[in-house]
C-alpha cells in the first residue's frame, strides 16, 4: 500500500498559523480495490470514465464561474479549484494520480423519481451526479466499507435533488470529499451522518451561482475515545436571492477531537442573499478526561444587501434538563442517552433509509 | 424607487494638521544593528536594555511577515525612521512645552480634558514624552505614572527590568521584535495594593513627523485589590508615506484587582498600526477593554487577555470603522487557563466606502480551565457593496466542563426597521443616522463623557439624498 500526506479542509482565508487551524493533514493509504453498486431507477444512466475526463466535462458545465486567481483580502490558494469541494485539490490530485476511475450518474432534465434509490461505495471512489433541469431525484449513499469517496453534484435549472450519506461501521479512516454547483432555482438538501471510523476527514463545497437556488444540509457526528473529525464546510452565494442553511449537530464524548471550519461567502452582486449556518455541540463526557473542540465559523462579505448568521453552542447537557428529566421518571444515565440519540437521531430520521436508521441507532446504542 | 442614502466619512479634519519638524533631532531611515545601537546611546540605556535591543534586532532579521492578514507590502521599512525627538526635555507644566507641541495638544484637547476629567497625563510627540503629569493625591496614593525611560534608572527599575517584554516577548512576532529594537516613549504605571484611582490616567500619542515610526511601551502593574482606568488615544496627521505605528501594551493585573484600558484609535490614513496589547489577570482580577479602532490605513490589532487566575474575567467591547483606503483587521484573544474563568466578546465593525473591515479571534480554553464561560457576539454592518466585511473567529476548546455561546450577524441596515421608524414620523435620513448611532453605542457608553462625545463625533454622519 503506497501512502500518501495530503493536504486538505483548507481554510479560504488564513489565520493565526499557531491554531493549527487553517488545513489538515490527511494520510491516505491506497486500497487496492474499489466498487460501487447500484440499482439505478429506469431512464437514468451511467458510464465509467476516467477522474480527469469526469472533472473537465463538470467544469465546462460550471463554465461561468471563472477561476479566481485572487479575491481581495484572500490568499492565492483560495478556490485552487474550478469546481469546488469542500476537500480541495490535494484529493482531486491524489484521484488522479492513483488513477481511481469516475462514475457518472446521468439524470435526464424533467425525470421525478419520488423513490429514493441507493448508491453503495467501496474502498475509493469516485462520483459525478448531473441532475438535468426540473428533475427530482432522491439519493442515498452507503459508505460503510468506503475509505474516501469524491462526489461532485451539479444541480441544473430548477432541479431537486436530495443526497443523504451516512457511515457506522468502524474503520481506520474515512474521506468524504463533496462539491455541488447549483444553477438557477436550483435546490440541493445534503444529510449526512458520519460515525464509525478512527479518523474522519469530510468537506463540503458549494457553489451557489444560479439566482433563487436553494441550499439545506445537516451533518451529524460522534466523537470520542481518540476519534478525531475534520471537517470543512464552504458555501459561496453568488447568485442573487439564493439561500443557504447548514446545521452541524455533534457529541464529543471523553477523550474525542473535532475540528470544524465553516464559511459562508457572500460574493458581490448575490443581493437578497440569505446564508446560516448552526453549530451545536454536546460534551457528553463522563469522566475529567478531555476533548479537543475546534470551530472556525467565518463569514466573508462582499455584498451590502445580504443576511449572515452564525451560531455556535458548545457546552455540556444542561443539568436543568437532566433535573426534568429525572422528575419525569428517568435516571440521569437514561436522559443522557435520550438527549444523545435525540442530538444525533434527528439527522439520521431524515434519511430515508430502514436499514440505516437502524445501523445509526444501533451504534449509538453501543456507544454510549 | 428607493432613494440612495450616502453616509458620510469619518470627519478627521480636527487631527490633519502639522507642523514642520526643522528642530527635531530624527535618526538615519532604516533598521540597521548600526541605528539601533546609536538609538540606545542616544537613550542612555542601562547596558541589559542595550543587548536586549540588539538580540530583538537579530530575531526581527529572522521572523517572517505573517502569511495571514491584510497585505503591508506598502510599508518600505528602509525609509521608517525609527526615532524623531523634539528638542525639549519632558515637562510637567504646559507653560514650558515648546509652542507648536503645546498647540497640538491644544487643539486636540488634551489640556481640558486633564483639567476636567483626568488623573494623570502623558503626552507623546514623535519618539519622546514632552509633558507629563499627575495630580497630587494620586501620588499621595503610593501611585506611580511616569515616562518610560525614567522607569529604567529610578526606584522601579528593578520591577520594569522584571515585567518589560514578558508578556509579550520579542519572539512573539516580527513586529514584537521590532519593538523590542527600537522602542521609544510610553509609560510606567504602577497601583500599589489596595488601592483604587477614582478618576482615570491618559497617555496620548500623536506622531507628526513624516515617514516615522512609533514604538512607545506600556507597562501597567497592578498589585492586589487595586484598581485603574487608564486611557489610550492616538493620532497623526495624513502624508503621502507610510507611517508606523508598533507600539507594546503590557497589563499586569494583580489578585482581585480591576482594570479599565479604553482607545479610541485615530490614526491618519496613511499609517500602518500594527500594535500589540496583552494582559494577564490573576485571581479574581478582571479586565475591561474598550477600543474604538477609527484610523490608519492598515491597521492590525487584537488586545489579549491571559487569564491565568482562577475565577478572572475579561470583558472585550470594540468597534471598528473601515472607510475609504482603510483595511482594518482587528479583534481580540482570550486564553483561558484558571478554573471558572469568564470572558465576554461584543464586538462592532462598520465599512463603507472600499473599505475592507475583519473581525478576528480566538477563544483558547486549556485544559485546567474547567467551569470557564465564554460569550462572543460579533456585528457587522455593511453600508455599500463596494467595501468587504469579513469575521475570522476561532474557537480552540479543550476542557469538558466549559459553555460557549458565539453568535455572527452581518447585513445592511434593514428597510423593515427604517420603515417602521419612518411609519412613527421619522425621516428616513434621520432613521439610518439613529440606527447606525445605535449600532455604535454599546462602545460610546462604556467610555468616559468627554471621549464619547469624541467617539460621536468622529462617526459623525452626514446623510445627504444623492
Amino acid at each position: 500500500m503506497a501512502e500518501n500526506k495530503v493536504t486538505v479542509n483548507h481554510l479560504p482565508v488564513l489565520t493565526w498559523n499557531r491554531l493549527k487551524i487553517n488545513s489538515a493533514e490527511a494520510d491516505i493509504s491506497k486500497t487496492a480495490c474499489n466498487s460501487i453498486i447500484y440499482d439505478l431507477p429506469k431512464g437514468i444512466s451511467s458510464r465509467r470514465v476516467d477522474f480527469e475526463t469526469a472533472l473537465s466535462e463538470f467544469e465546462a458545465l460550471s463554465g461561468s464561474v471563472r477561476r479566481e486567481s485572487f479575491v481581495a483580502g484572500k490568499v492565492p490558494i483560495y478556490n485552487e479549484q474550478s469546481f469546488l469541494t469542500g476537500m480541495g485539490k490535494g484529493v482531486d490530485d491524489y484521484i488522479t494520480a492513483s488513477a481511481i476511475p469516475a462514475e457518472i450518474i446521468d439524470i435526464p432534465a424533467g425525470v421525478n423519481l419520488s423513490e429514493p434509490f441507493k448508491i453503495t461505495v467501496s474502498g475509493e471512489s469516485s462520483v459525478f451526479i448531473k441532475a438535468g433541469s426540473d428533475c427530482l431525484a432522491d439519493i442515498i449513499f452507503d459508505l460503510e466499507n468506503t475509505d474516501l469517496i469524491s462526489l461532485r453534484v451539479f444541480s441544473d435549472f430548477g432541479s431537486q435533488v436530495k443526497i443523504s450519506m451516512a457511515r457506522t461501521k468502524n474503520k481506520a479512516q474515512l474521506m468524504s470529499d463533496f462539491g455541488a454547483y447549483l444553477q438557477k432555482s436550483a435546490s440541493l438538501e445534503l444529510y449526512t451522518v458520519l460515525l464509525g471510523a478512527e479518523k474522519i476527514y469530510s468537506g463540503f463545497g458549494i457553489d451557489m451561482t444560479g439566482d433563487n437556488s436553494r441550499f439545506k444540509g445537516e451533518l451529524a457526528y460522534l466523537r470520542g475515545y481518540g476519534e478525531e473529525q475534520d471537517i470543512n464546510y464552504n458555501v459561496i452565494q453568488r447568485g442573487r436571492e439564493t439561500v443557504s442553511d447548514f446545521n452541524f449537530r455533534g457529541v464529543l464524548l471523553d477523550g474525542g477531537s473535532k475540528t470544524l471550519r465553516d464559511t459562508i461567502d457572500f460574493r458581490r452582486g448575490a443581493t437578497g442573499a440569505i446564508g446560516n449556518e448552526q453549530e451545536n455541540v454536546l460534551i457528553a463526557t463522563k469522566k475529567e478526561n478531555s476533548i479537543l473542540n475546534k470551530s472556525i465559523p467565518l463569514i466573508l462579505c462582499e455584498e451590502e444587501d445580504v443576511d449572515g448568521r452564525h451560531g455556535a453552542s458548545i457546552g455540556r447537557i444542561d443539568p436543568r434538563t437532566i433535573l426534568y428529566m429525572e422528575s419525569r421518571g428517568f435516571t440521569p444515565e437514561e436522559a443522557r442517552r435520550l438527549l444523545i440519540h435525540g442530538h444525533i437521531g434527528s439527522v439520521a430520521r431524515s434519511i430515508p433509509d430502514k436499514n440505516i436508521n437502524k445501523a445509526v441507532e444501533e451504534y449509538l446504542e453501543a456507544r454510549i | 424607487m428607493s432613494i440612495k442614502f450616502n453616509i458620510g466619512d469619518i470627519d478627521r479634519s480636527i487631527y490633519d494638521f502639522k507642523y514642520e519638524d526643522k528642530d527635531f533631532y530624527r535618526i538615519k531611515a532604516g533598521i540597521t544593528p548600526e541605528i539601533v545601537e546609536q538609538l540606545s546611546e542616544d537613550k542612555n540605556d542601562p547596558e541589559w536594555m542595550r543587548e536586549f535591543r540588539l538580540k530583538s534586532l537579530d530575531l526581527y532579521y529572522k521572523i517572517p511577515l505573517p502569511n495571514w492578514g491584510p497585505s503591508i507590502e506598502g510599508l518600505d521599512m528602509d525609509h521608517i525612521a525609527t526615532y524623531v525627538r523634539p528638542n525639549t526635555s519632558m515637562q510637567d507644566d504646559w507653560d514650558s512645552v515648546p509652542q507648536d507641541i503645546k498647540d497640538t495638544f491644544e487643539r486636540l484637547g488634551i489640556p481640558q480634558a486633564e483639567r476636567a476629567a483626568l488623573a494623570g497625563v502623558g503626552a507623546q510627540y514623535d519618539s519622546e514624552l514632552v509633558y507629563h503629569n499627575v495630580k497630587e493625591e494620586v501620588l499621595k496614593q503610593g501611585v506611580i505614572y511616569t515616562d518610560f525611560e525614567s522607569s529604567l534608572k529610578g526606584e522601579y527599575a528593578d520591577m520594569v527590568k522584571e515585567y518589560f517584554m514578558k508578556l509579550i516577548p520579542p519572539t512573539d512576532h516580527k513586529f514584537a521584535a521590532l519593538h523590542g529594537a527600537v522602542w521609544s516613549g510610553g509609560s510606567f504605571v504602577y497601583v500599589p495594593d489596595n488601592v483604587k484611582v477614582s478618576i482615570p490616567l491618559q497617555s496620548y500619542f500623536r506622531l507628526n513627523a513624516k515617514g516615522a515610526g512609533q514604538f512607545e511601551h506600556t507597562l501597567i502593574i497592578l498589585g492586589e485589590n487595586s484598581d485603574l482606568h487608564f486611557i489610550e488615544g492616538c493620532s497623526a496627521p495624513k502624508y503621502n508615506v507610510a507611517n508606523l505605528h508598533a507600539g507594546a501594551v503590557e497589563l499586569y493585573v494583580g489578585k482581585n484587582s480591576h482594570l479599565r484600558y479604553s482607545t479610541i484609535e485615530n490614526w491618519s490614513k496613511n499609517m500602518y498600526n500594527l500594535n500589540t496589547k496583552r494582559a494577564i489577570l490573576e485571581e479574581g482580577a478582571s479586565i475591561e477593554w474598550v477600543s474604538g479602532s477609527f484610523g490608519s490605513h492598515v491597521g492590525n490589532l487584537y488586545p489579549t487577555t491571559i487569564l491565568r487566575g482562577d475565577n478572572s474575567k475579561a470583558e472585550f467591547t470594540g468597534i471598528t470603522f473601515a472607510g475609504q483606503g482603510q483595511n482594518l483587521d482587528t479583534g481580540t484573544r482570550m486564553i483561558h487557563i484558571g478554573k471558572s474563568t469568564s470572558s465576554i466578546i461584543d464586538s462592532k465593525s462598520i465599512c463603507k466606502s472600499g473599505g475592507i473591515s475583519t473581525y478576528r479571534s480566538s477563544i483558547e480554553i486549556r485544559e485546567s480551565a474547567a467551569g470557564s464561560k465564554v460569550s462572543v457576539n460579533c456585528a457587522s454592518l455593511m453600508l455599500d457593496s463596494d467595501s468587504r466585511s469579513d469575521t475570522i473567529p476561532a474557537m480552540d476548546i479543550r476542557t469538558p466542563y466549559c459553555d460557549v455561546g458565539h453568535e455572527a450577524t452581518i447585513g445592511r441596515i434593514s428597510d423593515k426597521t427604517i420603515f417602521y421608524l419612518m411609519s412613527r414620523g421619522i425621516k428616513e435620513s434621520d432613521a439610518r443616522a439613529m440606527i447606525v448611532s445605535g449600532f455604535a453605542s454599546p462602545v460610546s457608553k462604556e467610555l468616559p463623557l468627554e471621549y464619547a462625545t469624541e467617539m460621536n463625533n468622529l462617526i459623525r454622519l452626514e446623510m445627504d439624498e444623492g
